[in-house]
């Protein structure tokens, strides 16, 4: 039974794992496991506030304490037009690591590159052609695409588990403002950030089913009892 | 216990002589007598019950607040997850109790072909538990497409869809059920008057004719012999064991132990990996973006394969609508002299695992693209589920089975 619940818990994984990655050239990172906290989460949501938010809003976030310590507060985010930026404008981020997840979004900061041939002067490789502009260039600096376009597109079709992390084939050219280590907790902070942006209720929900499932495990115990009793009566 | 009963005067006396309240209960759970080697299986009637309880209890509440408007259905969802003061609960208890209705009651169809619950004389019951199925399918297809997410458009989109393919009349039909050329918010709101009214009245009173068939004829039990043939003086099965008190403690006990299961889930994975609530639905629907992959919740996936199994869409919608209908004749299918599959033949035992394994598989092939080995592999599997049904006449009839006590031992 163990066994089956573990094949089975690896196949839910697996699944999740190749629906994600699908037409993408590398595989996800995971996101650094840091700890999330009050402190983190204010840091992570003013990168947000000076960062993302003239093109992204988060609609569905309004008023709360970490969002008014960031700045990250609904007068201040963008109206969106649906007919600009011809027809592709930037989405709202409220459910964005729930969508893609938190491991997408991170790597997704890693995934730019410097390409000639766009408006923006950089490409992607998890959406590609995309017509956002890396908003951290400054502090990340910029890499350089080490294979060929059509190397590229031959990854495209790898399965996940052939495919290779972001720094195979991306190169440093500038280094950034800040050390790359303190860039990449920002990063993560960023990502919690909108983790909690997408389900603002998490903690409070974790905390509760402590109870819950506490009381219920006494309850549980207590019917077991009574049932026993009974059950000796036939005996 | 009468004489104690016929003491008490005031207003229970005054009840009772306009309406038989004690009289039910006695004749429904005190003199109401069940095989006393129910074992496990048996619970998951209990936990369906304790389950359309909890989707019935949090979806008035959440109907309370969502809106059912092509503009506002997912804000409005969102609103119930951030703004709603237990929001998030309510929510998160009607999404897990989607996904566990069918684990719920698949466990339960598994233990009555098991051991032989459809058989004579529980047909009926048989048959009101494969209505329920069918009605329990359109109440959470229904449901899936309220929060107006990517999932929820283009799956609604599939489906109607697959009524195009009915020759002749297929596109009319379309227009008629979407009541709109495309699918819009015409059908959102139809959608929402069967998911919270037509179709939870429906599934209610098959609940109510399923427990009043099942009372009639009494449980089967896991040795699959009539505990009804061996009575004593007083014609009190042998056998038997009043179901109050000892199957409602013992029930009470499993509930318990269900809802520890239901709410580790509930608290700790909602999402359950991306299985009971999906990612791509958590982006708003889009007519104009389709989806990389449109696939149907987890519950509905062994039946999605075997549609795409067939290269044909209106035999795909066949195939799929008998993989279903099929369970209706179960009861008529099996030949064998005994019921439960501790007495049955060897031919039984390797159909029944085939039957729980090609569903398996079929279920992970549905949320693969149907392409190369994969589709190979879901033809393959959508015939050993069918030969698993057809052929039972013949394996069930030719094995040698087991001549099953008289007794209950033990
Ligand atoms: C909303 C859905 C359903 C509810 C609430 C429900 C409820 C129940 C309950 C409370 C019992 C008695 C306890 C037990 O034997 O587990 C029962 C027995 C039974 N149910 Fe269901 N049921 C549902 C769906 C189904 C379905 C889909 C089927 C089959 C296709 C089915 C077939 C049976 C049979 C054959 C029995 C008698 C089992 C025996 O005595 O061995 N039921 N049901």
């Amino acid at each position: 039974m163990r066994k089956f619940f573990k094949a089975f818990i690896s196949i839910v994984i697996a699944l999740n794992v190749i629906e994600l990655c699908d037409a993408a050239p590398i595989r996800l990172e995971s996101m650094p496991q840091l700890k999330s906290s009050q402190a983190r989460l204010i840091s992570g949501g003013r990168l947000f506030a000076q960062h993302c938010m003239q093109c992204h809003s988060l609609q569905y976030f309004t008023h709360d304490p970490i969002g008014d310590a960031s700045g990250v507060v609904p007068d201040r985010m963008p109206k969106i037009d649906p007919e600009a930026w011809s027809g592709h404008p930037p989405p709202d981020l409220s459910l964005i690591t729930r969508y893609r997840g938190t491991d997408w979004l991170y790597t997704y900061f890693y995934s730019y590159y410097q390409d000639a041939s766009r408006p923006t002067g950089s490409n992607h490789l998890l959406t590609a052609n995309t017509s956002m502009p890396n908003p951290f260039e400054q502090l990340q600096g910029t890499h350089q695409l080490m294979i060929s376009k059509d190397q590229l597109s031959v990854l495209e079709k790898q399965p996940a588990s052939q495919k290779p992390p972001w720094y195979r084939i991306l190169k440093t050219m500038h280094a950034g403002s800040i050390p790359a280590a303190e860039f990449d907790t920002q990063l993560t902070e960023l990502v919690l950030f909108l983790e909690y942006v997408g389900e603002p209720h998490r903690a409070a929900r974790e905390a509760l089913g402590g109870w819950v499932i506490m009381f219920l495990l006494i309850f549980f115990v207590v019917a077991f009892l009574l049932y026993r009793e009974y059950w000796k009566m036939l005996d | 216990m009468s004489q104690r009963r016929a003491e008490t005067s005031g207003i229970s006396d005054w009840i009772n002589q306009r309406l038989p309240v004690n009289q039910f209960f006695i004749r429904h759970l005190v003199n109401y007598f069940a095989p006393k080697n129910l074992n496990f299986w048996y619970f998951f009637g209990v936990f369906s019950l304790v389950v359309l309880a909890n989707q019935v209890l949090t979806g008035i509440a959440l109907a309370m607040v969502y809106t059912p408007t092509g503009a506002e259905a997912f804000a409005s969802v969102e609103h119930i997850m951030r703004h709603v003061p237990y929001g998030w609960l309510l929510r998160y208890m009607h999404s897990t109790g989607a996904s566990a209705f069918f684990i719920v009651i698949y466990l339960h169809i598994y233990r009555a072909l098991m051991y032989g619950s459809y058989r004579m004389p529980r047909e009926l019951l048989w048959l009101t538990g494969c209505v329920l199925f069918m009605v329990l399918m359109a109440e959470s297809f229904t449901g899936y497409v309220l929060p107006w997410g990517q999932m929820s458009f283009w799956g609604a989109k599939v489906i109607a869809e697959l009524f195009g393919t009915i020759p002749g009349i297929g596109t009319t039909l379309v227009h008629w059920i979407q009541g709109d050329y495309v699918i819009s918010e015409v059908l959102l709101k139809r959608f929402f008057a069967f998911h919270v009214i037509a179709v939870p009245l429906i599934l209610i009173a098959m609940v109510m004719l399923h427990i009043v068939a099942l009372h009639s004829v009494g449980s089967n039990n896991p040795e699959g012999i009539e505990i009804k043939d061996q009575c004593d003086r007083r014609g009190r099965p042998l056998d038997g064991i009043q179901f109050h008190p000892y199957y409602t403690v013992k029930d009470i006990m499993a509930v318990l132990g269900f809802l520890i299961v239901f709410a580790w889930v509930l608290f700790y994975v909602p999402e359950f990996w991306g299985l009971f609530l999906e990612p791509a639905n958590f982006q708003p629907a889009n007519p104009l973006v389709t989806p990389a992959h449109i696939q149907p919740v987890w519950y509905f996936s062994s039946f999605f394969a075997m549609l795409r199994a067939v290269p044909d869409k209106s035999y795909g919608a066949l195939v799929m609508l008998s993989a279903v209908v099929i369970l209706c004749f179960v009861p008529w299918l099996d030949r064998s002299p005994v019921r439960s599959i501790r007495y049955k033949g060897i031919g039984s035992k390797i159909a029944l695992s085939c039957l729980v394994l090609s569903f398996s598989i079929l279920g992970f092939l549905g949320t693969q693209p149907a392409v190369g080995g994969y589709l190979i592999m879901a033809r393959i599997m959508t015939g050993v589920y069918f030969a698993c049904f057809l052929a039972m006449p013949i394996y069930t009839r030719i094995e040698s089975c087991r001549t099953p006590p008289k007794r209950i031992q033990g």
